[in-house]
């Protein structure tokens, strides 16, 4: 076990209003374990929660009450070899003003490399991530989304952290671009041993990705997928929908129209 | 930032006039032909001449002199106004947006508190309070303009604060100083500029009306408001004493404001397609 999230329980204030405080819950008790080296998918539909359980995790929102715990080996890590993240949203991922170099250097910050070694360590990353090193001097508006979603990559992945959490980031891109980020993530997943939690809404590119799949609806686990190749005979209606919503769209794409 | 405000023909020529005029304040011990407060009675509202390009005033003053040494008074006291109500508005908007809460509520109270007075009301019962004097004129000011800052900075440290990147900063716990100048500074610079460049007109206004009530820089420190102020008394006889300080007024808080509005046109995040 890597990370263990237990029953985790988060609302928020809904309606400023004085008179009448409601709160609107919107993880209702989600408990799951990560394992090392592997890529666990949380799929759910838009507005279920899982960014919100993300930000958890990561420590940047407080639960109202569960906990998230890191494997001993991991807990005592400083935070930016410990976890990252790569948000769907890239266009506000990286600062505007900030190149290339310096974006992805940020987590470097904190180690002890020398400003060379920094330098070094940006250029191996571009060519990891499939960019060229040319692009370290550009700015975020003058790369492609696909491009400025690698260069959010390469951050996560620089100071080589044992665990990083990808919300949606491959559901903003184009189809082409989406197979090679993922084939880019599944690839340095092998060669670092990281693992990931991959939240998205789309049950193909978690089927490709994941080694195991949790079904997440309405602030819950609903249902958990451990053998992808049973993945058909889930048991959830809700998972069922999202099946069959997959099969329907593939079946468009591969009988031809008579 | 620089780069684009020089590129805007406006916004060039707004500056190359302020500049002209800091430029004269600070050598006008150099340039001005006469000790701006050395009357000559023999001078009494001498006509224009090489010797007083301006003329002379009521006093057989240098028109000139006491207008250049002015902009040591009305612009530079203008200046630092705006300089210490930017940084402490600063300071105290970072706090107040980053350390939120209780602390938050109390500072934004106080500010609505200081907002509900008209600021011209405001400034003229402190200076009430105070005394006359250009310290109590700057201390009104700041205390009458401070809230705005506050409230600006404030409201962009929390629009700061959930923009992804700094959520990715706050994961993986990167220094403040560095979120503070890397991420933060640069990004509000501009906001800052438009904010100040509007309002030092409003402060050089402020000064010298101050100073033609009589509530600002003691006589005979020479500036541009009471210069007004003592041209006023021979309006029928003279009417032309009033036209200088009245027109150097004019053009530096009209350079201000054109200045503050091509700034805000051209860093207008909306505007920045
Ligand atoms: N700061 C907040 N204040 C109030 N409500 C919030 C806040 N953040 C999220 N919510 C609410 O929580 C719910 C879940 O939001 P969340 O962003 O976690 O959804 P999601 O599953 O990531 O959706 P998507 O797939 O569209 O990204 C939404 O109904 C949202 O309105
Ligand atoms: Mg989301």
């Amino acid at each position: 076990m890597l990370v263990s999230v237990q029953n985790i329980r988060k609302s928020f204030a809904v309606g400023d209003s004085w008179f009448k405080k409601s709160r609107h819950e919107v993880l209702k008790g989600v408990s799951f374990e990560l394992f090392e080296g592997e890529c666990l998918g949380l799929l759910g539909e838009s507005g279920s929660g899982k960014s919100t359980l993300g930000k958890v995790i990561l420590g940047i929102e407080n639960p109202d009450s569960g906990e998230v715990v890191f494997a001993d080996a991991i807990s005592d890590l400083p935070s930016h070899e410990k976890m990252s993240v790569v948000f769907q949203d890239y266009t506000s991922s990286v600062n505007p003003r900030l190149r290339v170099e310096e974006i992805i250097s940020e987590p470097l910050l904190r180690t002890q490399l020398t400003h060379a070694e920094k330098k070094q360590k940006v250029n191996e990353l571009l060519v990891e991530v499939g960019l060229s090193e040319s692009m370290k001097t550009r700015f975020p508006h003058q790369l492609s989304g696909g491009q400025l979603q690698r260069v959010c990559i390469a951050r996560a992945i620089a100071p080589s952290p044992k665990f990083i959490l990808l919300d949606e980031a491959v559901s903003s891109l184009d189809v082409s671009v989406q197979a090679q980020v993922l084939d880019l993530l599944a690839n340095l997943k092998q060669r670092f041993g990281l693992s990931y939690l991959f939240i998205t809404h789309d049950i193909t590119v978690a089927a490709y990705l994941c080694n195991r799949i949790l079904i997440f609806q309405d602030g819950k686990v609903v249902e958990q997928v451990d053998d992808l190749n049973n993945l058909a005979h889930a048991t959830n209606n809700y998972a069922k929908q999202l099946l069959s919503a997959a099969h329907f769209l593939e079946r468009a794409f591969t009988e031809p129209a008579a | 930032m620089m780069k684009k405000l020089l590129a805007n023909r406006v916004a060039s020529i707004c500056l190359l006039i302020l500049s002209a005029f800091t430029l004269a304040g600070i050598f006008a011990p150099v340039i001005a032909p006469h000790d701006p407060n050395l009357s000559d009675f023999t001078k009494f509202f001498a006509p224009i001449s090489w010797e007083y390009p301006l003329g002379a005033d009521h006093l057989g003053r240098c028109i000139l002199s006491r207008l250049l040494f002015g902009i040591r008074t009305t612009l530079f006291y203008a200046f630092l106004t705006m300089l210490i109500t930017l940084s402490v508005g600063t300071v105290i908007g970072i706090i107040s947006g980053y350390i939120g809460g209780k602390l938050d509520n109390v500072i934004m109270r106080t500010c609505d508190m200081l907002l509900a007075f008209p600021s011209e009301v405001m400034v003229l019962s402190l200076i009430g309070v105070l005394g006359p004097g250009i310290t109590s004129i700057i201390i009104a000011n700041f205390i009458a303009k401070l809230p705005w800052y506050v409230r600006m900075i404030r409201s962009s440290v929390i629009r700061f604060n959930h923009q992804n990147y700094v959520l990715y900063s706050n994961t993986i716990e990167t220094r403040f100083h560095y979120k503070l100048f890397r991420h933060f500074f640069p990004n509000i610079a501009s906001e800052i500029a438009i904010l100040a460049s509007m309002d030092i007109g409003w402060i050089i206004l402020s000064i010298s009306t101050l100073s033609f009530l009589g509530l600002g820089v003691e006589l005979p420190t020479p500036e541009w408001g009471s210069m007004l102020s003592e041209a006023k008394d021979v309006l029928l006889t003279n009417p032309e004493q009033m036209m200088y300080p009245g027109v150097t007024i004019m053009i530096v808080v009209a350079t201000c404001n054109l200045l503050g509005d091509s700034v805000r046109e051209l860093f207008d995040p909306k505007a920045q397609a």
